[in-house]
């Protein structure tokens, strides 16, 4: 009855319009099967003994593929026993043949320690006497061996296979001679350039079973995308079967979207969704509801605990107990809090989305979504933790002031629809491919019919040798360098090397994270970086060891770094032409140049003058997807300051959808409005609009005195080489401006705002205005499709 | 744009005049034939390809720093078992070892670096033979790692070889030779043999003597050989490289030859290494406090003691007088002779300004818990607290004493 009773408290905000979506889902009693007959009877004992007496129909549907030889994956919800979709056939077959063996990979370690917990408990339950063993970097240096010789079931990630099982594999002849089964849990994070990188992993680890004469089936499990199996086998390369239908019974569950009230209607303010997600979790925990919250940020977590705390410390009678969970924190505080929540003992919690993928805490009641979690597929997963067997239960989204919320906020259905959001993988990015054959002709010398990726390679392999990375001998390439190349491909994107920042007054404590593509412009040396509302002097920048040095100071201006980012078109893949637009998509060469700085006086904007920068210019060769338009074919009573001003704005809310198509990271992606060919870019500075020439120049020149005017928004993969961003996008262009359009035209605001065309202050009072003038000559509402 | 220029554009390019490449591969064709003349070494071929070998002879006599072999001559099983810690060697025969040092194409290990060349030593009708297997090019390594064990298997007649010597073989020639066995789909034949380590017992031994336990820092100082010139051991895997892109191989010959030293010093190491643990006396290129701490490792007690009593009357020890008695009180009670510990003890702070807390502690252990003398325990505490008024062992004993002599509790 508790949830009932929160969720009445919740009604006068659905009067005041305030909740965009309750949707209710009905109880399902579930679809069940029997127990295969053929199991192995100490498993059929295990199961039993654990209180399993048939299987969900999706887990009998799996463990039939598996018999039949064929690799599955498994798209349920959260807690619908997925787990038992792979371990079922795994032990089966593990427990009749003495040396077969598998490996579990999970994207993160503590996924992996979780899961050897639950299998230790069956193979224990059913005596089998299968050792499992977690191989990660915090295995120590003697049980290595052990575990590389006699571990049957071996739980590790993917940059673990990567850099320690593929370029050492003689060393794990015992488990590449008989590896039957590869499992990837959590199959949906293995997308963008992440996904492209493990597909080469992939492609060199049935290179070296294949050496050893072994060829393993793949069984995955997946969150909710549009594209499971598609996924799938882009990323394994190989005929995947889709497992969709769930037979897991549920229980009734309210899903709730909450946008916090405008507070301040000029800025287009809305009360903040962490004090909104306070006041909402505070409510369920008075109720006695155990409930989970999920913050942006691990400073987010803290923010939202210490609110939490506060406001129970005031009544010491409630003694509601609110713990924090988030990386950093120790294992053995994580391990206990799991405990706690999964006994009962631990009312709230607030994590960030170190709880989301599978970790064992039990079932909550209620589930608080604090922002957007970026994907509609982690949205799902989050909500999942929320939701048991029998009593109802509760998830409620709370948005905040940015593009991405408040266009899910506003638009339930693409969230309650069909997933949209595809998994995208690009193996054959040159780059990503090309690092990879070295890592595989490390392993074992390639030969001249072999087959790795989709580009010639012989060629590649050629050109590896006339580097004298590899030699030729005949018709095979060996590996000829010192070198380990495992050490120097990283999995993960770039973006994830976050710069600390450290203060040297505190004996260099971190302070702060900057992401990689901001540091040049935020933690340049001399900068002024604000921090809490203080002010930090940067004494160096240690690029390569991504470490700012800072000391506090307390002066009268902050810095301003100047950017130029200028696009050439090198080629052109597609054209679609429609009503003086054409949109296209192709190569581009970008250079962003950080030529120096603004001292800029506080309160009163002043230039105080200028200071430099002292850093490469970044650049990169990648696929960009545009669209420009012609001057005829734009509202004439627009000057072109003002066209180019929209523009600015269309492009701002343009990147938050496309990240949310793409399934990535906003800053996977990059915008530019400027020139189609390249004769200025343009830029919104303090002063007024600024204008560039691709080769970094300013130019002073007043929009009117352009040479050429072809106003064009282009949207690049933020990668060299890109990794299939752009084709995506522009396969999507109209659907993204439609969006864009009930974007901007949807918002509370009234002059624009950072959740629409970006903060007033940068752009100008009419630019929304305008930006809604362009879009509607642009996509039209009746061509809607 | 095509992959060529796509892969140039991300990578750069290293585009060499095509003339001058097609003239450097004509060189390299001419002079595949003429490498085994250069390195001394004759081809040999097989079905599986062909590789160059190479051996040479040396008798045993002959001299290496101020050794010869004929330092192993006194080199028995129970001798290596004693170096080694390890009883699977008490049937060691210096006449069946077989001494092995590898070059490799790096030292970063797995399954991408190859050795290229193996060099192999062993005792045939009283001298000492060297064999060197070269790896030619890549293609050539089954016929590389086979024509290695036709010598394991083909020795002397069908007898064989019984043990492999290596240094620092464990970790790492052997590792990678396994690799390139498992790798080429053949049988390791080193798996046969009992290994003999000498990296750790040379590390017992002459910890703390030398700037490190490298095998050419040990023969410089043990051996007193000096190799220079020598090509240092970094530049090894860049002349392969070269040899192979660019078919120069002038500098492999001092690769060869370095190999060759390495196995010399190994093998004349091994004979002097046995020695200065076979033999009761000091000898000059070890102190005997290290030989000491040698025998006490191998639970050879009374000959550790035997060389602390000894090292008191050794110059080099002179510095570290308390370490050795400390050590020396140590040895006694283990032996479970506590009259020699405690005097030994008592000597120490007897001679010592500033005695060590240590000593304080084993002596007053003894008094209180073997002798039960509490009274001289509590004394001894006492004039130690005097010393270390800071330490609550000290406090913690002296508490202890005092309820003990006043029959209370003090739990």
């Amino acid at each position: 009855m508790t949830v009932e009773n929160a969720l009445s408290q919740l009604k006068p905000l659905r009067r005041r319009g305030d909740i965009t979506a309750w949707v209710e889902q009905e109880p399902d009693p579930g679809s069940y099967s029997d127990l295969p007959a053929d199991l192995a009877p100490s498993l059929t004992e295990a199961l039993t003994s654990r209180g399993i007496h048939r299987l969900f129909c999706h887990q009998a549907e799996s463990y039939g593929l598996a018999r039949a030889g064929k690799n599955f994956v498994v798209v349920t919800p959260t807690a619908s026993g997925k787990t038992l979709c792979y371990n079922l056939p795994v032990l089966d077959s593990l427990a009749l043949d003495p040396s077969a063996r598998a490996v579990y990979l999970f994207p993160t370690k503590a996924l992996a320690q979780d899961q050897q917990a639950e299998l230790e408990q069956m193979i224990q339950a059913g005596n089998l006497g299968i050792g499992v063993n977690t191989y990660d970097g915090d295995t120590p240096a003697d049980m290595r061996r052990k575990i590389r010789e006699h571990g049957r079931i071996i739980l590790t990630n993917p940059d673990m296979l990567h850099t320690a099982i593929l370029p050492h594999h003689p060393k794990w002849v015992q488990l590449l001679r008989n590896l039957r089964y590869v499992i990837i849990d959590e199959l949906h994070t293995y997308r963008g350039i992440f996904g492209s990188h493990v597909c080469n992993v992939f492609r060199r680890l049935k290179r070296v079973a294949a050496f050893y004469g072994s060829q393993p089936q793949f069984f995955c499990a997946s969150a909710t995308i549009a594209n499971p199996a598609e996924l799938a086998e882009r990323l394994l390369e190989v005929k995947v079967h889709p497992v969709t239908r769930n037979g897991s019974p549920r229980a009734g569950k309210e899903f709730i979207f909450y946008n916090p009230p405008v507070i301040n209607q000029e800025l287009g303010l809305r009360r903040s969704a962490i004090s909104a997600g306070r006041s909402l979790m505070e409510r369920f925990l008075r109720e006695n509801v155990q409930t989970i919250a999920f913050a942006s940020s691990r400073v987010n977590v803290e923010v939202l605990l210490r609110y939490l705390q506060r406001s129970f410390h005031k009544h010491p009678a409630d003694r509601v107990q609110v713990r924090g969970y988030r990386g950093g924190y120790l294992p053995k505080t994580r391990r206990e809090i799991e405990r706690e929540l999964r006994e009962g003992e631990l009312l709230g919690v607030v994590s960030t989305n170190a709880l989301e993928l599978g970790i064992d805490i039990g079932s909550l009641e209620a589930c608080i979504l604090v922002g957007y979690p970026g994907s509609v597929a982690s949205t799902w997963q989050q909500m999942g933790r929320a939701g048991r067997r029998t009593g109802r239960s509760a998830a409620i989204l709370v948005a905040r002031n940015l593009p991405l919320d408040q266009f899910i906020i506003t638009h339930p259905e693409y969230f309650f629809g069909l997933s949209p959001e595809h998994g995208l993988i690009h193996p054959d990015n040159l780059q990503i491919l090309v690092s990879h054959v070295k890592c595989a002709a490390f392993e074992l010398p390639f030969q001249k019919n072999e087959n790795f990726g989709k580009e010639n390679l012989v060629e590649i392999l050629d050109f590896l040798a006339d580097q004298r990375i590899l030699c030729r001998s005949g018709d095979s390439w060996h590996w000829s360098s010192e070198s380990y190349p495992a050490d120097s491909v990283s999995l993960r994107h770039v973006a994830d090397e976050n710069f600390l920042v450290l203060n040297s007054d505190e004996g260099n404590r971190a302070i702060a994270e900057v992401d990689f593509d901001s540091a040049p412009e935020l933690i340049h040396k001399d900068a002024i970086y604000m921090c809490e509302g203080r002010q930090f002097y940067v004494d160096t920048l240690d690029y390569p060891r991504r470490k700012a040095y800072v000391h506090e100071v307390k002066i009268d201006h902050y810095t301003q770094a100047i950017t130029y980012s200028g696009l050439r078109v090198l080629k052109i893949d597609e054209t679609k032409a429609d009503r003086g637009m054409t949109s296209e998509y192709g190569e581009v060469h970008l250079a962003k140049k950080f030529p120096g700085f603004k001292k800029i006086k506080l309160y009163t904007h002043e230039n105080l003058g200028y200071g430099k920068i002292d850093l490469p210019v970044h650049e990169l060769h990648t696929t960009s997807y545009w669209f420009s338009v012609t001057e005829q074919a734009l509202p004439a009573a627009l000057t072109r300051t003002e066209i180019i001003y929209a523009f600015l704005g269309i492009a701002y809310a343009l990147q938050y959808l496309a990240a949310l198509l793409l399934m990535c990271d906003v800053r996977d992606i990059g915008r530019s409005v400027g020139d189609r060919s390249a004769g200025w870019f343009a830029k919104p500075e303090r002063e007024g609009l600024g204008f560039y020439s691709a080769a970094g120049g300013t130019e002073t020149a007043a929009a009117d005195q352009l040479a050429t005017f072809d106003p064009t928004i282009f949207l690049y993969d933020n990668y060299p080489g890109g990794v299939g961003f752009s084709e995506v996008l522009f396969s999507n262009h109209a659907r993204l401006l439609e969006q864009t359009r009930n974007l901007i035209g949807g918002c509370g605001c009234r002059n624009g705002c950072p959740s629409c065309v970006g903060p007033v202050d940068e752009l100008g009072k009419t630019t929304k205005r305008h930006a809604l003038e362009i879009l509607g000559v642009l996509a039209p509402p009746e061509r809607r499709s | 744009m095509d992959l060529k220029s796509r892969l140039q554009q991300i990578y750069g390019s290293k585009d060499e005049d095509a003339g001058l490449r097609k003239r450097l591969e004509k060189l390299h064709q001419r002079e595949t034939f003429t490498i085994a003349e250069h390195l001394e070494g004759r081809w040999k071929e097989t079905a599986s390809g062909k590789i160059v070998r190479v051996e040479k002879t040396l008798p045993w006599f002959y001299s290496h720093g101020d050794h010869s072999f004929d330092t192993l001559s006194s080199l028995s099983g129970p001798v290596a078992a004693l170096l080694t810690g390890d009883c699977s060697l008490s049937e060691f025969d210096v006449s069946s070892a077989l001494f092995l040092d590898t070059e490799t194409t790096g030292l970063a290990g797995g399954a991408g670096t190859y050795p290229f060349l193996i060099g192999a030593g062993y005792f045939e009708n009283g001298d000492f033979r060297l064999v060197q297997f070269f790896l030619p090019d890549f293609e050539s390594e089954h016929a590389f790692l086979s024509d290695f064990s036709d010598l394991i298997g083909g020795f002397a007649g069908g007898k064989g070889f019984r043990s492999l010597v290596t240094f620092n073989g464990k970790s790492f020639d052997l590792s990678l030779l396994q690799n390139r066995f498992v790798l080429q789909r053949l049988d390791n034949p080193c798996e046969a043999l009992v290994h003999l380590d000498l990296l750790h017992p040379c590390r017992l031994l002459w910890r703390g003597h030398f700037e490190d336990c490298s095998l050419q820092t040990l023969e410089k100082h043990v051996l007193n050989y000096d190799r220079s010139p020598d090509l240092p051991s970094h530049l090894i895997p860049v002349s392969y490289f070269n040899y192979l892109h660019w078919g120069e191989f002038g500098p492999l010959r001092e690769v060869l030859e370095h190999n060759r030293r390495d196995i010399i010093s190994m093998a004349i190491l091994l004979g002097v290494a046995g020695q200065c643990v076979a033999v009761s006396e000091i000898v000059p290129i070890i102190d005997s406090l290290s030989l000491a701490r040698f025998h006490s490792r191998r639970g050879r007690l009374p000959e550790a003691a035997a060389f602390l009593e000894r090292s008191l009357a050794d110059e080099r020890c002179l510095g570290r007088r308390a370490d050795v008695l400390f050590n020396l009180a140590r040895l006694h009670r283990r032996m479970g002779d506590e009259d020699a510990a405690l005097e030994v003890c008592f000597t120490l702070i007897r001679e010592d300004p500033l005695p060590p807390l240590e000593a304080f502690q084993e002596a007053a252990k003894i008094l209180e818990h073997r002798k039960r003398a509490f009274q001289d325990a509590l004394d001894l505490v006492a004039r130690a607290l005097a010393i270390y008024p800071e330490s609550p062992e000290l406090e913690r004993r002296r508490y202890r004493l005092i309820c003990r002599l006043e029959g209370k509790k003090w739990y």
